[in-house]
């Protein structure tokens, strides 16, 4: 009894070693850490900057930025994010 | 067969492990991605087998298989199920095993939210949180194994069992809610580590993280919260936090995460600080580390002691390993991490939240050196000098008024730079108002940190009420809202900042609390029947004195008539003393037990202990301690949490980015 | 002057007024319970000096005695390795506080007595019951 129990747990021992090094024996697979990755990135950066800049929007409102700072702020904000909508494009065109 | 299968589950665990670190270390070098494919999933089954070896280890306990050495130890028979289970983080192996448990989940949690992201920094992650699930590992497998047989030379027929005294629902819990606490910060610190190896320069990892380190945060504030209530409401010396090494070892890692949530914001928004936040989430972890190895291995009792069990020296080296490391990759990521933004002036919210970090850092390092303080006097010395709780609150006062302080100027300052004629502004009606205030508390009679204190509390609250008037007003002029629907609107598009701000009301609560102590009361003396003794000018008569016989105890309970200065009675308090084990032939197996009663009221508590009884002569003798303004400091613990959901909260925005 | 200068000479005076005060502090306490020495029970038998110290050891079997008029107030011997002390303490004992039980006190040595003012049973770091004890209940705490 005791050795069935054990031959069953090696049986599922081996499955699961087998499964973790499964991919190994695949062909190359696609690395998709540059490409994917990058696009992914500048998509979600643009998407806080067109946040950052309606919080900066709010902010001025408060009072909690000078007109002047504002105005630095936000026209930074408006470069950087036309840059990234430039890249995307470049990107997504190749 | 269950304790076998137990054990091999924390060997497999090892061996995988080891195994998934070679194989991402391999993708590292080369770039193959069948690598990578491979030691994820082998980083899966590493936390799947120590999850399913805890679940063994939790049937073991359930069902009391005393052959199991930590099972016999920590339960027996008459335990309730509920403690059983709650065994399993009773004792050293077993809670060692628990953390590993909870990192485990947590690893599976991030393996699975970022399976389609990050693929640079991932292996890194990855690698960081196996080296510390390998290093518990290690430990469970080699040093303390919970599943080490018991010395089989006797029949053991029922385990010593938990003392009923301990059986509190509070107590059970308190550990595994700091737990989640203390492991989360983990995580943060594998992606901060992997952003810098991987010099990823983006901020939108630092979101994922603010979210994860958020939710440990608050874990770690719920469970010292818990630790202080239950000390307050059963340990029945009247106070909820003692400065003992054990709550230090959760308070720094706390004082350093805050530290680091307030300065991630600058990181995320205006990428600056990166440096410090690397290092502070890096010092964050190893807090952890070391505050494990503080209650783990006995260190704080004696040095003999540390050095009886290698458990202690493993930890040190790997707290030492770990500081290491990070010091030499900062050094070298240095030039890497420079940002080439500066804070622009010293009156602007920037610098703001960078004094703020000053300052919990300055806090961390006091409770840091008055807790080793006994450890290096010995070392160094030979004599051990213990550090007691007036030393933490003259350094600590000070430093935490100072804190209190900040809390309020912060959201008075503009970003980059606040003009002058807005400082004068903005800052006119708060000091205004405090300094009003302090004359008051000064008419009052209150003198010293008192003053100090209350009126700091004041003007951090007018100064969060203006901050959130001027949102308000701001809305209503902009899109002509009503001011609820303004007040709505502007919680929930930036719920981390005003939820925030609700936290900072929670803290002014605690402090309000904690100034309560100043008019700390305490009394102890003898009753007899219809006698009187006055504290303070509350008047407290025995009114009686009953016997009761219950099934697992004997008791005495008094009847305490309270009465205010004009004789108008308050309450009834009813605190009883307790014999455990009554009828066990062994005297020194009877277990005396006070149990408290406590009048609670929001000026404050009257707090009674029955400390002992003359038979004889039909004397009751009691310490009462009047408490004033204890339950703000649970108030304040309440506002914390919502404030923290409130930030927490998901939103569809939110959902886009992470 | 620059205002990146303008921080970090702030931050810097502000790190060391801290760091000089958290010194001062512990060279100056407030408080005479806030540094106290830890020593052995040999060690106050042969000492001379009237300095507050705590203590540790073993409640030494059967040498409570309360006293009869007041019953807050006891006095045992404490025991540590071969030597013994005798110890006197006022005020609410610890629910633990019993015969053989680890306890810490706190207080002033004189004339051949020691006079506690804190009395605490000691949360045992690690649990050493004995198995063979175990079919019944054991007292010890477990650690918290």
């Amino acid at each position: 009894m005791f050795s069935f129990s054990m031959l069953v747990l090696f049986c599922l021992f081996s499955l699961v070693f087998l499964y973790s090094i499964w991919p190994l024996f695949k062909g190359i697979i696609f690395n998709p850490s540059n490409s994917q990755d990058t696009l992914d990135a500048l998509e979600r950066r643009k998407t806080i900057l067109y946040r950052e800049i309606q919080y900066i929007d709010a902010e001025y409102d408060i009072g909690n930025l000078n007109k002047e700072d504002y105005n630095l702020t936000r026209t930074e904000l408006v470069q950087e994010t036309s840059d990234i909508i430039a890249e995307i494009k470049l990107i997504s065109s190749n | 067969m269950t304790p076998v299968l137990g054990s091999v589950s924390l060997s497999l665990a090892t061996g995988f492990g080891i195994l998934s670190v070679i194989l991402l270390s391999l993708y590292i070098r080369s770039g193959d991605y069948r690598l990578f494919l491979a030691g994820r999933r082998m980083a899966i089954i590493v936390s799947a087998l120590v999850i399913i070896a805890t679940l063994l280890l939790v049937k073991e306990l359930i069902t009391s298989n005393f052959d199991v050495d930590y099972v016999a130890h920590y339960t027996s028979i008459e335990t309730p199920t509920i403690y059983k289970f709650t065994a399993l983080w009773a004792g050293q192996s077993g809670s060692l095993l628990f953390w590993v448990f909870i990192l485990s989940i947590y690893s599976l949690i991030t393996i699975f939210q970022n399976r389609n992201r990050y693929h640079r920094m991932m292996p890194w992650v990855l690698c960081v949180i196996l080296t510390v699930q390998l290093f518990f590992l290690i430990l469970t497998n080699f040093i303390t194994n919970p599943f080490e047989p018991t010395n089989a030379d006797f029949v053991i027929a029922n385990g010593l069992g938990l003392n009923p005294l301990l059986q509190n629902l509070t107590m059970a819990i308190h550990p595994p809610v700091l737990y989640l606490g203390f492991v989360g910060f983990t995580i943060p610190f594998a992606f901060t580590f992997a952003a810098l190896l991987t010099n990823e320069k983006g901020s939108l990892w630092v979101r994922s993280i603010r979210r994860w380190s958020l939710v440990t945060w608050l874990a770690l504030s719920c469970g010292i919260i818990l630790g202080g209530w239950w000390a307050y409401q059963e340990l029945g010396w009247g106070g909820y936090w003692a400065w003992d090494p054990v709550e230090n070892a959760s308070f720094m890692p706390w004082l350093t995460g805050t530290a680091f949530l307030h300065s991630i914001i600058i990181q995320e928004k205006k990428n600056m600080l990166r440096v410090w936040n690397t290092i502070l989430i890096m010092l964050t972890f190893a807090l952890t580390i070391f505050g494990t190895f503080l209650t783990r291995s006995g260190v704080m009792s004696s040095v003999h002691s540390f050095t009886e069990s290698p458990l202690g020296p493993i930890f040190l080296a790997f707290v030492a390993i770990i500081v290491t490391v990070c010091a030499i990759l900062v050094f070298q990521g240095l030039p890497k991490m420079k940002s080439d933004k500066h804070i622009e002036s010293l009156t602007s919210r920037e610098s703001g939240f960078l004094f703020n970090n000053v300052v919990f850092v300055t806090m961390c390092f006091a409770v840091f050196w008055g807790t080793i303080f006994p450890v290096i006097s010995e070392a160094v010395r030979g004599t051990k000098i213990t550090v007691g709780p007036p030393f933490f609150n003259q350094v600590n006062v000070p430093i935490g008024l100072l804190l209190l302080m900040l809390t309020g100027v912060g959201p008075l300052l503009a970003w980059r730079r606040t003009s002058r004629s807005n400082f004068i502004k903005y800052f006119s009606i708060p000091v205004g108002l405090a300094l009003i205030a302090a004359i008051v508390f000064l008419l009052f009679g209150f003198r010293g940190y008192v003053v100090i204190s209350l009126t700091l509390s004041v003007f951090v609250v007018v100064a969060i009420i203006t901050e959130f008037k001027r949102g308000i007003q701001a809305r209503v002029n902009r899109f002509g809202e009503s001011s609820f629907v303004a007040f709505r609107t502007m919680v929930r598009k930036n719920r981390s900042r005003y939820g925030g701000y609700f936290v900072h009301l929670g803290i002014v609560l605690m402090f309000i609390g904690f100034t309560g102590q100043a008019f700390n009361l305490k009394k102890e003396f003898g009753l007899g029947i219809n006698d009187r003794e006055h504290v303070g000018d509350i008047n407290f008569e025995l009114k009686q004195l009953r016997e009761e016989e219950r099934p697992n105890h004997f008791a005495w309970i008094a009847e305490l008539l309270v009465t205010g200065k004009d004789g108008n009675s308050i309450t009834t308090l009813l605190p009883e003393k307790r014999i455990y084990f009554h009828r066990d032939p062994n005297p020194d197996r009877r277990q005396p037990h006070s149990e408290l009663d406590i009048h609670t009221t929001l000026k404050g508590d009257i707090y009674s202990v029955f400390s002992s009884i003359d038979t004889d002569n039909g004397i009751a003798f009691f310490q009462i301690m009047i408490n004033p303004l204890v339950q703000f400091v649970w108030y304040g613990g309440y506002m914390l949490v919502l404030g923290t959901l409130i930030a927490l909260w998901p939103s569809k925005r939110e959902k886009l980015l992470t | 002057m620059a205002p990146k200068n303008k921080i970090v000479i702030t931050v810097t005076g502000f790190t060391l007024v801290a760091l000089f005060w958290i010194y001062w502090v512990s060279v100056n306490p407030i408080d005479e319970r806030a540094m106290v020495k830890f020593i052995s029970v040999q060690e106050i038998l042969q000492t001379e000096d009237n300095e507050r110290v705590r203590i540790g050891g073993v409640v030494a079997d059967g040498s409570i005695t309360l006293s009869s008029t007041n019953k807050l107030e006891v006095a045992f011997t404490l025991k540590e390795g071969d030597s013994f002390l005798p110890v006197e303490f006022i005020g609410t004992r610890p629910d633990l506080f019993k015969n053989g039980a680890e306890v810490i006190v706190e207080g002033l040595y004189q004339e051949g007595s020691f006079h506690a003012d804190i009395l605490q049973t000691k949360c045992a770091s690690r649990y050493e019951g004995d198995l063979r004890d175990a079919s019944s209940y054991n007292l010890n705490e477990i650690e918290i």
